[in-house]
């Protein structure tokens, strides 16, 4: 693989999980808002349907930053963690990137099983 | 002539001040999605929005205006790379100037017709466009700076200051599309 | 040869010299200078809050006590929050450490805008001598550091106490901002060669997650400021829900800079213990990268968390659960870091000196406080300790532990460098012990007594609830910690005077701050470094080569106050540019600033224009002369 792709994986690996995370964070914590206030209640926002609909967008994008991280981890996987740029930046980001997006996955995860499963705007 | 040349494998060479707007722009942006964040918040709170007794936000000059605002983006990005950028400078800041009296003269307009003490959707609505045009009264001021500045002609470092500020000018045009797009909101979706 | 590498430094020392005196520090922009400056003062601010603490620690001494009253009572607590945070940790981290070592480990001569440095540290210090005007004058804020409506609005909290907890933030949180930005383009820019993100200190990689850490969640605490006062001066409505508000607005967005805050809060120390380990242990940092980017990851992921301060306010259980998962996912990367520094003590080989003590001491203190936070997101859990003594456990647990030990260890650990001299070893490691003795002592109970009841910000207690012996015991442990911390105080006092010469690198530090002079010249570097790794003083080939280079006057940068400019990514020379040297217009613009401010808290708006006008002149002043063209 050229240096060019590797660096392009690295840097979609690197950086598209913790923005998508937070956005789909965002936007849930909204939709859930606009459902559970009796103002805007009556808009109709199917709950559920909206939330699974941002879970699994979200974690398809994750899915494709943590796959790009290990594609680029192994392909440098040669590469000391000291060595000097492009190839020694390039490990370090993939390697860093793995733990971000696994942890990224596991949230959206959660957070969006949790907020289906539970009884939509009961009051905690 | 120094003794450490610059490495040919450094592909980004923005200027340190083009950074130091970077980051006001981040924090900016950051201040602005706050706002449009607790617009939205108080949007859901209530029933009735804007209230009774409130008119309906206007929704073609608002627009309009944008446009023309989103325009100026142009002149700046000429004059961040031209050989003459007075002359683009000269015309982004009198359409700049001109938009914003426009605005100006119907924020005074609006308060005739209800007041930010009434209700939160005065006092969010009055803050948030206070905020955005703040903002483009800052951009012409350093506008103005600028053109004082190359009364005394051209060097490096107004160079760099021109592509700052137009940067500057960029983000304000995107804050104020977001702001716009927000207040006009309630006309479009009830 | 020796005579042209004599001549190079010559020259460097004559065109970095600063003016003499009282002048020279008021117009410095040196980044060691502002950082002593805010060391000094943030040390003058840790007092003041020390003494809130332990006149409130004397006052809940025994049950039903009237050394102070409700209403200084609730004075202290608030100005002791916001003096302990905003005017002691923040400032200390960020502008102590900060300014100080940042740009010696990343091989640079100063921070990338020197005089907004110069401008931040003396906001800093006009901001705080904002806060205690209003405290000494009787207009402390009383609100609690969190100041929620509607009980700090203007019915039930007219007087001007607000306003000095609105606008001494205010103007606190743009030194912030300043400082953070600074931090970021430093780090960002003005990288030595070679120095990609791979082979750039992890004491970096933590100052730059809390510096855009300050730069994202300053906004919201900038918005809810600015909320609140329109609100209580000129009849605002955002947070009364009679006219369309809401006060749970104010909550979210406090919370939604304050949880960020807490992170901003100790991710500074973990960059402290991460060079503090490699020096004692003598072995590199386990798992760079993933400690790395578990630094950047608490504090993003801590932008998710906010909520879990409000899981008691009668919000929907589908809302909070957002928080909660995303509150026991922003473990692992302190778990991660955890792990790491434990190991890499465990598998080194460890010389206990005091600044390793006090990391071994953050690391038990910081995992007692994470596990009471991890039971926190359990809503249930949480409902009930809500506003109890137990809260007040673990955020001290947190941040003593996690923030000021680390802070300790560094202050004895840099100590020969930024003084050139030893400090004493055995008094060192027994400050250490009394205050950790002292701090258990302190903050354990509270665990207990929380539990049993106890709530949060009262000024007494009655005696027959089985909490008074708890809270005597507390007492003592802050009197031990106040000793224990004069100890440590008089140890660094005594060491600065009587102290054996350093040299330039006692401990063999691993980063590049011990390549140069204790303390360092004001150039920093003579020649620019040669680096290949993170640990780069450990690198003697690299070093070598800056010797021969120095002799050669390659990458001396002796014309003017030359700085190297990194690209963004990789660390390749982009430029080399001229940097402003001393300068009157950072203290001028403060002053202006100031005046600004005093204005909006006695509601003169016609005044406050002016100064802002005088502020616009300022700037102008300011950026009238230009760097020299290269």
């Amino acid at each position: 693989m050229s240096i060019r792709r590797l660096s392009q994986l690295q840097w979609i690996g690197f950086l598209v999980g913790g923005p998508i995370w937070f956005l789909e964070f965002i936007a849930g914590i909204g939709a859930s808002e606009a459902v559970c206030n009796p103002a805007s209640g009556r808009w109709g926002v199917p709950h559920d349907a909206v939330q699974l609909g941002l879970m699994v967008f979200a974690a398809l994008c994750v899915l494709v930053a943590l796959v790009a991280s290990v594609v680029v981890f192994r392909e440098t996987y040669a590469v000391e963690e000291q060595d000097p740029p492009p190839h020694g930046r390039i490990h370090f980001f993939s390697a860093a990137s793995i733990g971000g997006n696994v942890i990224f996955l596991a949230i959206i995860l959660l957070t969006g099983i949790a907020t289906i499963v539970d009884r939509t705007c009961h009051q905690a | 002539m120094t003794d450490v040349a610059v490495d040919a494998r450094a592909r980004e060479r923005l200027s340190l001040g083009w950074w130091g707007v970077a980051m006001l722009i981040a924090t900016e942006a950051a201040l602005f999605a706050m706002m449009i964040g607790s617009y939205f918040y108080l949007r859901f709170k209530n029933a009735h929005w804007p209230p009774p007794g409130v008119p309906e936000p206007k929704v073609v000059v608002p627009l309009v205006l944008l446009g023309v605002l989103m325009l100026t983006a142009f002149p700046m990005w000429r004059a961040a790379r031209s050989a003459t950028p007075r002359r683009w400078l000269l015309l982004a800041l009198f359409v700049q100037s001109g938009y914003f009296a426009m605005e100006v003269s119907d924020f005074q307009d609006d308060l005739h017709h209800f007041t930010p003490q009434q209700h939160a959707y005065g006092s969010i609505y009055y803050t948030l466009l206070g905020a955005d045009h703040g903002h483009v009264a800052v951009g012409l001021l350093l506008n103005a700076w600028l053109l004082w500045k190359l009364l005394f002609g051209m060097t490096e470092y107004r160079r760099k200051a021109i592509r700052a500020i137009a940067f500057y000018w960029y983000a304000v045009i995107v804050l104020t599309i977001v702001v716009t797009l927000t207040v006009t909101s309630p006309a479009f979706a009830r | 040869m020796t005579s042209t590498v004599a001549e190079r430094v010559g020259r460097l020392e004559r065109q970095w010299a600063e003016r003499p005196g009282v002048l020279g520090w008021l117009t410095t922009t040196d980044h060691k200078r502002v950082g002593l400056l805010y060391f000094w003062t943030t040390l003058v601010f840790f007092g003041a809050g020390g003494v809130e603490a332990l006149i409130m620690r004397s006052q809940l001494i025994k049950a039903n006590n009237s050394l102070v009253g409700p209403e200084v009572f609730d004075q202290l607590f608030t100005v002791h929050g916001m003096t302990m945070i905003f005017w002691f940790i923040i400032p200390m981290t960020t502008g102590a450490f900060g300014n100080y070592l940042v740009p010696l480990m990343v091989g640079a001569r100063d921070m990338a805008f020197p005089r907004m440095n110069a401008l931040s540290f003396w906001i800093f210090v006009a901001s705080g001598i904002f806060l205690y005007i209003g405290l000494f004058s009787g207009f402390g804020p009383d609100a609690g550091w969190f100041n929620y409506v509607p009980l700090a609005d203007r019915h039930f909290d007219p007087s001007r106490n607000i306003e000095f907890y609105t606008l001494a933030l205010a103007f606190n949180s743009i030194a912030s901002t300043l400082t953070s930005a600074n931090l970021i383009v430093t780090i960002l820019k003005l990288r030595a060669p070679g120095m990609s993100f791979n082979r750039m200190p992890l004491f970096c990689f933590a100052f730059l997650a809390a510096s855009f850490g300050l730069i994202f969640a300053l906004p919201s605490l900038s918005v809810d400021l600015l909320f609140l006062y329109l609100q209580r001066n000129l009849g605002f409505h955002f947070f009364d829900a009679a006219h369309g508000g809401s006060s749970f607005l104010w909550q979210h967005l406090f919370w939604f800079f304050g949880h960020p805050e807490v992170y901003i809060l100790i991710v500074p120390a973990f960059g402290i213990a991460t060079e503090i380990i490699p020096a004692f242990t003598r072995r590199k940092m386990l798992a760079f990268p993933l400690v790395a980017i578990a630094e950047l990851l608490v504090v993003f992921i801590g932008f998710g968390v906010w909520a879990h301060h409000m899981f008691a306010t009668g919000l929907p259980s589908t809302t909070l659960v957002f928080f909660a998962g995303a509150t026991s996912m922003v473990v692992i990367p302190s778990t991660i870091q955890v792990f790491a520094w434990t190991m890499s003590i465990y598998t080194g080989r460890p010389k206990f000196r005091t600044p390793l003590l006090f990391i071994v001491g953050f690391i038990v203190m910081f995992v007692a406080g994470g596990l009471t936070g991890i039971m926190f997101l359990a809503i249930p859990f949480d409902q009930q300790v809500t506003d109890t003594y137990f809260v007040v456990a673990h955020f001290h647990y947190i941040i003593f532990g996690a923030a000021v030990f680390p802070i300790f260890g560094g202050m004895y650990y840099w100590f020969p460098k930024v003084t050139g001299k030893l400090y004493f070893e055995r008094p060192g490691q027994i400050s250490f012990w009394i205050i950790f003795v002292g701090t258990n002592l302190l903050f354990f109970p509270m665990h207990i007594v929380g539990l049993l009841g106890m709530p949060r910000r009262v000024y007494t207690y009655p005696g027959d609830m089985g909490w008074t012996s708890y809270n005597l015991v507390e007492s003592i442990g802050g009197y031990v910690t106040a000793i224990g911390i004069l100890v440590l105080f008089a140890n660094l006092v005594v060491s600065y005077f009587r102290g054996a010469p350093s040299g330039p690198d006692p401990w063999h530090g691993p980063t590049l701050e011990w390549s140069v002079p204790s303390p360092p010249p004001e150039y920093n570097f003579a020649v620019i470094p040669t680096v290949s790794s993170a640990y780069a003083n450990w690198d003697s080939d690299d070093r070598e080569r800056d010797g021969h280079r120095l002799t050669a006057g390659v990458g001396t940068l002796e014309r003017g106050h030359e700085q190297h400019v990194s690209s963004l990514i990789d660390g390749w020379t982009a430029e080399i540019v001229d940097m402003p040297h001393a300068s009157p217009w950072p203290i001028l613009l403060a002053l202006a600033l100031s005046l600004l401010f005093a204005m909006l808290v006695i509601t003169k708006f016609m005044f406050a224009a002016i100064f802002l006008v005088i502020v616009a002149l300022t700037l102008l002043g300011w950026h009238g002369k230009e760097p020299q063209e290269r």
